[in-house]
């Protein structure tokens, strides 16, 4: 009974309300914009990639914590560290060597140079 | 909360100073006779394992044929101009350009003279076995019918340079 007597009553917040019209106009392809956002934020990402990061982060710092993990850790490191060592010596030596080559044989073969020749 | 980074950052430096060390340590010894002998001699007393008396009698015939063969250079470059200018306005072979040629020719022979009569004296300077080898890859990288010009097969090494070394 309350809320029909309610219902009748005219409310002035309610005439307010009716006669409220909006006039500025909403922006361009406004409405699609807004349903792009929405559908973006439903779908699944394809490829958790931050998830994964935490988890392996999380790994990570479990496995540090133990002395064992710490251990294995520092010493694979320096392993990885002493291979790219020695890789690289052997590189620089390999390089080293032929350059050498190169420069002794130019300086004790008579060699014209560049702009000379015909 | 920090232990886990701190030991992180530790496997890190470990690996920067397993790294600096080995690579350093390695490498060291090739700075050390370039720094001594320079990149031409360096190269001879390393493949031919010369001691200090060896190597200092090749050091002296080195830098007694350097200017000798800075010489013969000079001469191929003045003879290959003076071929590229008469060349420019020939239509055919003309008796300037054959006179020129036959200097070259003779010029070539000078130079191979010379550049053999100094592999000679800088194998004798070695140990007998290093000398021949020295000698048998000079030769392979500087007479060798495809380069019957002066320029080497620049940083080769023979086939026969690679069984017998090492």
């Amino acid at each position: 009974m309350s809320t029909e007597t309610s219902n009748n009553d005219s409310d002035p917040l309610d005439e307010l309300l009716k006669s409220w019209k909006v006039e500025a106009s909403l922006p361009p392809r406004f409405q699609e914009q807004v349903w792009r956002r929405i559908a973006c934020a439903e779908e699944e990402p394809a490829w958790p990639v931050s998830a994964w990061l935490l988890r392996l982060a999380a790994l990570g710092a479990n496995l540090l914590r133990k002395p064992v993990g710490a251990a294995a850790y520092v010493s694979v490191l320096l392993a990885i560290g002493i291979l790219a060592g020695v890789w690289r010596s052997d590189h620089y030596a390999n390089q080293t060597e032929a350059a050498w080559r190169t420069a002794y044989l130019q300086a004790v073969t008579p060699t014209p140079s560049l702009e000379s020749q015909p | 909360m920090k232990r886990p980074w701190l030991i992180a950052v530790l496997g890190l430096v470990f690996a920067a100073c397993g790294f600096g060390v080995f690579y350093g340590s390695r490498t060291s010894s090739y700075r050390q006779l370039q720094a001594q002998c320079g990149p031409e001699l360096a190269w001879i007393k390393k493949e031919f394992q010369l001691n200090s008396a060896d190597f200092e009698r090749v050091r002296k015939l080195h830098e007694s044929y350097k200017p000798v063969c800075a010489e013969m250079c000079r001469q191929v470059d003045e003879q290959n101009r003076e071929l590229a200018r008469l060349l420019q306005t020939a239509h055919e072979v003309t008796p300037e350009i054959d006179q020129v040629l036959s200097r070259a020719a003779q010029l070539r022979k000078q130079c191979q003279t010379e550049m053999l009569k100094h592999f000679f004296q800088v194998s004798q300077a070695m140990p007998p076995e290093q000398g021949r080898r020295y000698l048998a890859w000079m030769q392979a990288q500087t007479l060798t019918p495809i380069h019957d010009s002066m320029v080497p097969k620049m940083g080769a090494k023979s086939d026969d340079d690679r069984d017998t070394h090492r």
